[in-house]
């Protein structure tokens, strides 16, 4: 049912080798079926948009990514990796993978230094000193430096989520997975965090963002996919989707239409 | 009104005050304590009626107790058995070892409040040094302001009898007396009549007692003599006006009050002018019919005056003769009478410290008895070192004197105790002083050892601590005081030996050097070769330390591993050594490392090689007797109970985690068992798992039944104390959302990294009130080892009251040792309050 926009294999054969290689996945919620046959491969440093109604099973997509979520059938290869039950392949694709929460998830009982500097300290075996260098590092990256010493409870959303957005880079990852980051978000702080992303995308990470920030995906995508009950029902570039004059599946219009709408 | 154009939509008009009026008080019932009542007390007609019946049911209480407290119960019983209450049957040569453990606890009490708590509420060191000086200020006080109260002291040669008892005055008292003090006798005011005599208290003697019996049956007697007549006359003449048919008593009731007069007339011949004034008084009242007339006046005519006890033994009407003889029977001043009439008492002057006799004599022939009011003569209670006057708790080591005709005895406790009502004076001086002075000294060092440990962390901030993590120098020294703490509870308490301490300390050594160098290792990446190489070698570097200390210390031939660990040692350096250029550690990092491992040894071993080479004549008995071993089964009183409680949750806690996470786990093999265990001991009370640790133990090996029982109580405490707390700790785990494992995972976090660093530290934080409680209610529930044998503070209570002095005792214990759970259970709750409050425990959630 798709339609296959061209320009997504002009995306593919533009780079040399995809980082995210997902064949015929399929996932079911007991009896339900959420993924469709989903197949998609990102390059790198490519910014890739889901867009797509609730329930369409774009978040459980990239909770697939990093296995979060267990997918049935179809393979996921991520940075040469194979998703499979190797416990140590999952470990070593999440090291490689940073996400990002709605509900940002940050750890309440540490510090938001501590929160990012306890992954490398843990995992890439870093000595304290040395993590909370490279933390600190980060915070100012994302523009809160003078927040580290306190609690996530003591923090604003967007402050929170900058932090999140922190702690995913102390890993240093080669993909990013932003799912629905700016959600949970008061209308002035989605601002700021789109603004760490947005520089996050220009210094060239891939990304692979949920999201319904249409303004965020108009600028910053390489290429946006809608998602629809389990299904990539259409994907493109940003002027492709944004544009009016172009014939949209008659889901993805629908959708459309509504989501802008309310801009 | 401005614009008239649009009716409809008029402008308010336009009012300026300029009149500025002075604030005015609010009503009178508005503000202040009296709205305070108003609404909170009186608020509508049934909160009246609660607030009432409430205030009076306290009152109801409160003052019967305040009464008791005060004016009857003997608290002596406490005081002479605090140590008891404290540390049970625990040798008095090892005490000093749980007051250093106590010393030590309050000062990591007072370091981890200055590191931890954020705003110190002033309150608490003004309560604390309220405490301190209350104990020390008020002793002193009322001994200074308050007189002596004064023993009673009968004399005479013959008996005095009341009732069925008959007591014969001794001749002579034993006490003990203190240098320059002046013993004054004299004789009491209130002894002129039986009313006096009757209300008299104080501490008495056995004959005063007798005659103070004597005299209060006497009126007693007599007052229900005349109400018995009474009672049958009006009965009687109802009768006669009925003609028989019914009178005011039943045919039971009146045959009982018929026996009562009879034995009350055999006692008391019906007399005394309380008796006559009360007849005449009836006799004058308006009313009476005549045949109530004639009966009255047949009862006045048959009434004979007896004698009052005071006449019968012509108490107090002949003079005395006092000689003061020493210890050992040799006069220690000047015979000296004391005779009726005059305002001058006797006084002695006590030339020395020591036992002394009061001879107390009567003229030779003369009948009768005295009562002598003696200051400065108090009973004595016997203790394992000698004598305790307990006036001023004076210990005098030497024994009491005796003589051969059982005609002296010391004023002993058992036999000469406070009798009466006391006086709030009295209950002031002989109770509140003497129990203050008695814990003085323990809650002084307490308290001081508490603001010296908060001095001490403060200022280890002042110097140490960077300016951006201001309390970081105190939080360490808080957190190893907390490691410390159990060894060093343990290692005072139980006792230990230098030899098992240096292998243990070997031990912890090793496994401190082997971390520092995994993590060396590690972090630089070393082939799992050389890691492996590295671990062995260290184990056979610990095997060296392990039996090389004996050497070491005590000039002891070296165990035979220790010539394993020689050809080991050369080994371990090379192999440390390649590990070290292997992995290209910098030399900086490998010397900081080094360092630490070597200090913390060097801490740890230096005190026994100084105890063991350098003092002279050392050897390892002589060092262990520094420490001996207690048998756990003298521990007893609070010790126990709180070691019961502390070492129960410290233990149970590690075993509490494992069965929570078990619990959760995937794995049947795990899961299972875990569930097991939890719901058995769950579904069974506490008794029964103590029950299973004493009788069920042994059958798992029969060696086990050698544990000391108190190890056994602790075997079953822990595990009983788990499973509570593995519910806990699983109901906090299952209250952290699951994004927090999500975000873990996501990091790349191992499972079990997840679970250590993230899950349970929120879950920990988040069940401490629970935590709290479960260590509330097991401290209290101590009160259950009384059953397996254990000298807990109930069972403290049993013991006290099985002495003679305390044989009615039992409600002053119960009262001590709910007193004692109370506040103690109050303070964890109240700490436990501020940790939560202060969010420094309480997860903080997004």
């Amino acid at each position: 049912m798709a339609v296959q926009a061209p320009s997504q294999k002009v995306a593919v054969e533009q780079y040399e080798e995809a980082i995210i290689q997902c064949q015929g996945v399929n996932k079911w919620y007991g009896e339900f079926h959420v993924l469709k046959d989903i197949s998609l491969e990102v390059a790198p440093q490519e910014v890739v948009v889901v867009i797509g109604p609730s329930g369409s099973g774009k978040s459980t997509f990239i909770r697939c990514i990093n296995r979060l979520e267990e997918h049935q059938e179809g393979t996921i290869i991520v940075d040469g990796i194979e998703l499979s039950h190797d416990v140590r392949n999952i470990a070593e694709i999440r090291r490689e993978t940073g996400m990002v929460f709605q509900q940002f998830n940050l750890f309440p009982h540490l510090t938001a230094l501590e929160n990012v500097a306890l992954a490398p300290m843990k995992v890439r075996h870093r000595s304290r000193q040395e993590a909370e260098a490279r933390a600190m590092e980060l915070l100012t990256r994302v523009g809160i430096p003078e927040q580290a010493k306190k609690y996530p409870g003591q923090l604003s959303g967007g402050q929170q989520q900058r932090v999140a957005i922190a702690r995913a880079l102390a890993m240093e990852p080669r993909i990013m997975l932003f799912d629905e980051p700016t959600s949970a978000l008061d209308p002035e702080m989605i601002k700021e965090v789109l603004d760490v992303m947005k520089q996050l995308a220009r210094s060239g990470m891939t990304m692979v963002v949920v999201t319904h920030e249409m303004g965020f995906a108009r600028e910053v995508a390489d290429r946006v996919i809608f998602m629809d009950h389990g299904r990539i029902v259409e994907q493109g570039p940003p002027e492709h989707f944004f544009s009016k004059d172009v014939e949209h599946h008659p889901r993805t219009q629908e959708f459309l239409d509504q989501i802008l709408l309310s801009f | 009104m401005v614009d008239s154009s649009e009716p409809k939509r008029r402008s308010p008009a336009i009012a300026i005050n300029y009149d500025n009026a002075p604030p005015r008080n609010p009503p009178l019932l508005e503000i202040g304590v009296l709205a305070w009542v108003r609404k909170n007390l009186f608020g509508s007609p049934l909160d009246a009626l609660l607030t009432i019946v409430g205030v009076v049911l306290v009152a109801a209480v409160v003052v019967g107790t305040i009464e008791w407290t005060i004016e009857r119960a003997d608290w002596y019983s406490i005081i002479l058995n605090v140590d008891r209450f404290m540390t049970g049957r625990l040798p008095g040569a090892v005490v000093w070892r749980v007051s250093i453990v106590v010393i030590f606890i309050m000062v990591t009490a007072g370091v981890l409040t200055a590191a931890y708590v954020r705003r110190l509420s002033p309150v608490i060191p003004l309560l604390l040094l309220l405490i301190a000086l209350t104990v020390v200020i008020v002793p002193a006080l009322v001994r200074a302001l308050l007189p002596v109260p004064p023993a009673y002291l009968a004399a005479g040669a013959a008996p005095i009898i009341s009732g069925t008892a008959e007591e014969t005055p001794l001749p002579a008292v034993a006490f003990l007396a203190r240098q320059n003090e002046t013993l004054v006798i004299d004789f009491p005011a209130f002894a002129a009549d039986d009313a006096g005599l009757a209300a008299m208290h104080g501490i008495v003697d056995r004959a005063t007692n007798t005659l103070r019996n004597a005299a209060a049956n006497r009126l007693s007697d007599m007052a229900r003599y005349v109400e018995v007549v009474t009672l049958l006359a009006r009965d009687e003449a109802r009768l006669t006006a009925t003609g028989g048919e019914y009178g005011d008593l039943t045919e039971n009731g009146r045959a009982t009050l018929q026996r009562e007069l009879e034995r009350l007339a055999a006692v008391v011949p019906p007399d005394s002018a309380d008796a006559v004034a009360a007849l005449r008084a009836r006799l004058a009242a308006p009313a009476l019919t005549p045949s109530e007339i004639d009966s009255l006046r047949a009862e006045l005519a048959a009434l004979v005056v007896p004698p009052t006890v005071v006449d019968t033994y012509r108490l107090n009407g002949q003079p005395v003769t006092l000689r003061l003889l020493d210890g050992n029977g040799t006069p220690a001043a000047d015979e000296q009478v004391l005779v009726p009439g005059t305002t001058e008492p006797v006084r002695f002057l006590i030339p020395a410290d020591g036992w002394y006799i009061l001879e107390k004599t009567l003229p030779a022939g003369a009948e009768g008895a005295a009562i002598l009011m003696a200051r400065g003569i108090a009973p004595v209670f016997e203790r394992s070192a000698g004598y305790l006057r307990l006036s001023d708790m004076f210990q005098f080591p030497g024994a009491a004197p005796v003589r051969d005709d059982d005609s002296l005895r010391p004023l002993v406790l058992n036999e000469n105790r406070y009798r009466g009502d006391r006086s709030l004076e009295a209950y002031l001086y002989l109770y509140v002083t003497n129990f203050l002075v008695e814990i003085q000294i323990a809650v002084v060092a307490a308290i001081a050892a508490a603001a010296a440990g908060y001095a001490m962390a403060q200022q280890a901030d002042r110097l140490f601590s960077p300016r951006d993590v201001p309390r970081r120098a105190s939080q360490r020294l808080a957190l190893w005081l907390l490691i410390a703490t159990p060894v060093v509870v343990f290692v005072f308490i139980n006792g230990f030996d230098l030899l098992a301490y240096s292998a243990a300390l070997a031990w912890v050594v090793a496994i401190y050097a082997a971390y520092q160098a995994g993590l060396l290792l590690y972090q630089r990446g070393a082939s799992t070769l050389v890691r492996l190489l590295a671990g062995v070698l260290l184990l056979a570097g610990a095997g060296l330390v392990f039996s090389l200390l004996p050497a070491l210390i005590y000039d002891l031939p070296p165990t035979p591993p220790a010539f394993a660990g020689l050809l080991a040692l050369p080994v371990a350096v090379a192999g440390l050594a390649g590990a070290w250029i292997g992995t290209g550690a910098g030399a900086a990092e490998l010397t900081r490392r080094v360092t630490r491992a070597g200090g913390l040894a060097a801490l740890l071993l230096i005190a026994p090689i100084i105890a063991g080479r350098v003092l002279p004549g050392s050897t390892r008995d002589s060092i262990a007797a520094i420490l001996p071993y207690i048998d756990p089964d003298t521990w007893g009183g609070l010790l126990l109970a709180l070691f019961i409680t502390i070492y129960g949750t410290l233990l149970a806690f590690p075993l509490g985690i494992l069965l929570a996470l078990g619990r959760r786990s995937s794995l049947p093999a795990i899961k299972y068992p875990c569930i097991l265990v939890i719901e058995m001991v769950r579904g069974t009370p506490f008794i029964v798992v103590l029950f299973a640790g004493q009788l069920l133990i042994p059958l798992v090996n029969e060696n086990f039944a050698a544990i000391p029982n108190a190890y056994r109580a602790l075997g079953a405490t822990v595990i009983f104390v788990a499973a509570y707390l593995a519910e806990n700790i699983r109901g906090g785990l299952q209250s952290i959302p699951g994004g927090q494992q999500e975000a873990g995972k996501a990091l790349g976090l191992p499972e079990w990294q997840v679970t250590l660093y993230i899950t349970l530290p929120q879950a920990l934080r988040a069940v401490i009130p629970a935590l709290v409680g479960q260590f509330i209610s097991l401290f209290k529930d101590t009160s259950l080892l009384e059953i397996v044998g254990l000298t807990d503070l109930s069972r403290t209570v049993t013991n006290m009251v099985a002495q003679t002095e305390f044989n009615d005792a039992r409600r002053e214990g119960l009262v001590f040792i709910t007193i004692i759970y109370f506040v103690l259970s109050y303070v964890i709750a109240y700490i436990s309050r501020r940790i939560e409050e202060s969010g420094s425990g309480a997860a903080r959630r997004i």
